[in-house]
């Protein structure tokens, strides 16, 4: 009779001891030790850039330490793993991007991370637009005009991608599909500056890349700009016109970089997070800072509305995949 | 004077107190990382990038580019002295500066380096500040096609750097370049002999397969020895240079610059290339080719003045037109747009006293690097006096941290491992690595490139000997496996008839 | 013709058996056309050229007095190879200080003159050195310790 008594009375107890000292007591007083943000490219890319610029103003509002880790490799898929596999307890921060959340799981059949199941979002930080580029030399001087141009030399107009499964490669396979158009694809690596060198140098005709990648040679003359990917026109160069507006709805398309936490993260570290990116993303100079690099500093309301956004994201590219065949054989 | 105004502007930019400060601080952090095996300029430029974010632009700057030299040069100290080649551009001031350390010329060797690097530094400044927006041009002008045909030249001419068979040295090179087709294909993402490993998809690290093949291939290697022979250095001779040092040194030291300050302007292969072809250059010049793998001067002076003088124009494609042209200018272009800064001729333009004040710096820097380097040559000399029974671990351990650091992958250090049984064995079996790793390095290169130009010329082969520079640089490859072949040719049938007649 | 070890003899070998296996393995990548290469068409060249070199090699071996191929010292060969590969399966599971540790007396084994005091107390010296440099002045994610 008494043990049976005993047996609620301490599990009861338990529970209130567990409640003081366990998860939440830590959540309560999180943070209280140093959270690193996995960044899955190399110091001095685009995603790099983004983390370094939000992690003095994170650091402040959450009064800890926020240590940057590189961990580069596969597509930024290396990076993907290890954070997937941090214990969800808020000090391991992932910086994802439109590549590596939205584009590899449809790309890499290998791939064990399902970003849709292992993190959960908090917000987008940063969002770059895309640009479609060509050589001086080359004759259209926007996207219609490429069209016809194309259109009277199908297979004959040679386009440069930063990879062969990159944000890039994909959104000119959208422009060439909606369009009726065949175009040669010619792959680079190492990033958008040797494809972006070839283009300046006549040896291929056109690419869609980011504006940080292209503002400063368009503006010096070296390149000529046929259209933007967002949804209305970018003020740094207000005379080009956007894709959307020359009839390309399809090519509206963004190279996002966003937060994410490892799925099981309780809530309310979720929403300190969320808080300290609104505000670190709130700074005038980190907007301005960012600005001058062609990259839109911003922030979701809530992380809901942040998943609901790469639902739609990781949906639109899966498509995108399935429909060009731009898949590796 | 423009020029004159311009560097005046340049210097008294440099030559603030404070920048002169960073700009030594960059080149002795730079050279103590870059002395630790594994640790190139990529990586040591990514670990100290964050400490320049908060510094003034120029000093940000000035400090990077001293951290560039410093960690060039810091390569270049490992590969003397203990044969550990950290970047593909020190595989081959490894080859002759080793043998002179271990004959103990450390202090000598290590001072033709810097002797060497100085004067292409000085001379590649002035190119960049006379020329560089010219030759930005010319660099944009090689397409696809050009870049394969030069690569095929190098390669044709990394059959010279070997000294023994010749057929051995072919099989390397192959051998390299089969090593070097492992990860996901450019062209098509399919992964290639990856086998299942997803780390596999970027490809072999050359840090990896250079730590495993001379640092812990060598290491079994020297310990096979007994007795004397144990000894990894004899007695130091020779500390500093003597006149006849410095007269040997100087005309190798000449072309080197000519080769690299022209050479490191091109992306991708330019460094690498510069420091192997100014090697083959001088082997092919010297009256005692027989010197060289055996601790030659020449081979240590022409191929370090080529590593500096492309290390330095390799920034011209970035200042002047804001392209990256290697993965450290990458990280250059990174840290810029930390400050705010986006190069390009806007820059040039728009903020002179930066653009000069680079210049300008680079020169300090250069200068800062002989001044730390030269009082250091003896300490470093005196390291490897250090018996072997401590010397050996010690270099097995930083190889292994060094090795796991470059991706904090554990697997690294088990593929170094690999490398390292392979380097025994070929040590054994008498097969140099250098053409092995230049293989290796300039295959995926070449691969990459011939398949762009195909599929930019439709599959059109004809555009290799359409373009005049890739025209030319076939020609030269001609020209090249002639003279390769002329003393083969004769060699063999002097063999045949030596053979007969006995 | 009596079969001599000799270097290029082996050597061949070697170059045949990797070319080969270049060749079979790769076999699964397409190859395309010269023209419009495939992922398995460049692979396939090289390890093609990599086994005639390799077979060139072997045969030449035989009319040629190459150098012989000498005695393996074990004793290096193995421990310098063991202590590695320790070093690199235990680093990420128990730390640089085991790891480091295991590394030092493996590689301190290869060599006739062990002494157990005087190899602890380099591996001491040499974790720690080493722990200074990469964790503590680079700040390396690497952890001393680890379980």
């Amino acid at each position: 009779m008494k043990t049976k008594q005993l047996i609620p009375l301490l599990g009861a107890l338990t529970a209130v001891v567990m409640a003081a000292t366990g998860p939440a007591a830590g959540q309560a007083n999180y943070p209280n030790q140093p959270i690193r943000v996995i960044v899955p490219f190399a110091p001095g890319g685009a995603s790099d850039f983004v983390a370094r610029l939000i992690q003095p103003g994170m650091s402040q509002f959450l009064g800890q330490q926020v240590v940057l880790e590189n961990r580069a490799g596969a597509a930024g898929n290396v990076g993907m793993d290890v954070a997937a596999r941090a214990a969800p307890d808020g000090y391991t921060i992932f910086l994802g991007n439109v590549g590596t959340i939205s584009i590899n799981p449809s790309l890499y059949p290998e791939l064990t991370v399902k970003p849709e199941k292992d993190f959960i979002p908090i917000s987008i930080v940063a969002d770059t637009p895309g640009i479609l580029i060509a050589g001086t030399k080359f004759p259209p001087n926007n996207a219609k005009e490429l069209v016809d141009y194309a259109k009277a030399r199908q297979g004959k107009v040679n386009f440069a991608s930063p990879g062969s499964g990159s944000l890039n490669r994909l959104e000119m396979e959208i422009f060439r599909m909606n369009a009726g158009l065949d175009m040669n694809h010619v792959p680079y690596k190492g990033g958008a500056g040797p494809a972006v060198a070839d283009i300046i140098g006549g040896h291929v005709e056109l690419m869609f890349t980011t504006i940080s990648s292209a503002i400063q040679h368009v503006k010096g003359g070296r390149l000529k700009a046929l259209g933007v990917t967002m949804k209305e026109r970018v003020p740094a160069m207000p005379d080009v016109p956007t894709m959307l507006e020359q009839g390309f709805p399809a090519n509206v398309s963004s190279s996002w970089q966003g937060v994410l936490v490892p799925a099981g993260t309780p809530r309310p570290v979720i929403d300190k997070v969320h808080a300290a990116l609104k505000e670190a993303l709130s700074d005038p100079k980190v907007v301005a800072r960012m600005a001058e690099a062609g990259v839109i500093a911003t922030t979701n309301k809530t992380p809901e509305e942040f998943k609901a956004y790469l639902a739609e994201d990781a949906k639109k590219w899966a498509d995108v995949i399935k429909k060009t065949g731009a898949k590796p054989e | 004077m423009d020029l004159f105004n311009d560097l005046a502007l340049g210097f008294s930019v440099a030559l603030v107190p404070v920048n002169l400060l960073y700009g030594f601080l960059g080149v002795l952090l730079g050279t103590m990382i870059g002395v630790l095996p594994g640790l190139g300029p990529v990586a040591t430029i990514s670990i100290l990038l964050p400490f320049t974010f908060g510094l003034q632009p120029q000093a940000a700057l000035i400090m990077l580019a001293g951290i560039y030299y410093g960690a060039q040069y810091g390569g270049s100290t490992t590969a003397i002295l203990v044969n550990l080649p950290g970047e593909s551009s020190s595989v081959i001031t490894a080859i002759d500066g080793n043998q002179m350390a271990r004959k103990g010329q450390a202090g000598l060797a290590l001072a033709t380096a810097a002797l060497a690097s100085f004067l292409a530094g000085t001379f590649a400044t002035l190119v960049i500040a006379l020329a560089a927006p010219t030759l930005a041009e010319v660099a944009l002008q090689f397409g696809p096609a050009d870049y394969f045909s030069l690569m095929v030249f190098g390669l044709v001419a990394a059959v010279i750097l070997a000294h023994g068979s010749v057929l051995k040295a072919i099989g390397m090179i192959v051998a390299g370049m089969l090593l070097g087709t492992v990860g996901i294909d450019v062209n098509t993402s399919v992964p290639r002999f990856t086998f299942g490993i997803p780390q596999f998809g970027d490809g072999m690290d050359f840090a990896v397969i250079a730590m495993g093949i001379f640092g812990i291939g060598e290491t079994i290697v020297n310990l096979e020895r007994t007795g004397a022979t144990r000894v990894y250095m004899q007695k130091i001779k020779s500390l500093w240079p003597s006149l006849q040092d410095l007269r040997a040194m100087l005309p190798p030291a000449i072309r080197g610059t000519l080769l690299g300050s022209a050479l490191g302007v091109l992306p991708g292969g330019g460094p690498v290339l510069a420091s192997f072809s100014a090697y083959v250059l001088e082997k092919k010049l010297s009256r005692h080719p027989e010197n060289f793998g055996k601790g030659a001067i020449e081979g240590v002076a022409g191929p370090e003045a080529a590593n500096n003088g492309a290390a330095q124009t390799s920034f011209i494609p970035l200042l002047t037109l804001g392209l990256p042209s290697n993965a450290v200018m990458a990280l250059m272009i990174g840290a810029l747009m930390m400050q705010g800064l986006h190069p390009g001729p806007q820059l040039m333009r728009d903020k002179p006293e930066l653009f000069w004040g680079l210049v300008a710096s680079m020169w300090t820097g250069n200068l800062m690097l002989v001044i730390l380097n030269l009082p250091l040559v003896g300490m470093w000399a005196k390291m490897l006096t250090m018996p072997y029974r401590f010397l050996y671990p010690a270099i097995l351990i930083i190889c292994c941290v060094g090795v796991y650091s470059i991706n904090n992958s554990a697997l690294d250090v088990l593929i170094a491992a690999l490398f390292g049984f392979v380097g025994y064995l070929l040590y054994r079996l008498q097969c140099e690595p250098a053409p092995l790793l230049l293989g290796f390095i300039l295959g995926p290169l070449i691969e990459e490139n011939l398949r762009r130009a195909l599929v930019i010329s439709h599959g059109d082969p004809l555009v290799l000997v359409q373009r005049p520079i890739s025209l030319t640089f076939l020609a030269l490859t001609a020209v090249l496996v002639v003279v390769l072949c002329a003393p083969m040719i004769r060699s063999t049938r002097d063999k045949v008839f030596a053979e007969e007649s006995s | 013709m009596k079969l001599r070890l000799s270097t290029d003899l082996v050597t061949g070998l070697l170059f045949t058996a990797l070319g080969a296996f270049a060749i079979i393995y790769g076999s699964r990548y397409p190859l395309g056309t010269a023209a419009r290469m495939g992922p398995g068409y460049f692979p396939f060249v090289i390890s093609v050229s990599l086994t005639l070199i390799g077979l060139v090699l072997v045969i030449r071996s035989f009319f040629i007095d190459g150098e012989k191929l000498g005695v393996i010292g074990w004793r290096p060969l193995l421990f310098v190879l063991a202590g590695t590969l320790a070093f690199g399966i235990f680093i990420d599971r128990l730390g640089l200080l085991v790891a480091g540790i295991l590394l030092i007396v493996a590689a301190r084994c290869a060599d006739r003159d062990f002494k157990l005091v005087e190899t602890l107390v380099l591996a001491a010296t040499l974790v720690a050195l080493t722990g200074a440099v990469f964790i503590y002045g680079l700040s390396l994610p690497i952890k001393m310790i680890r379980f």
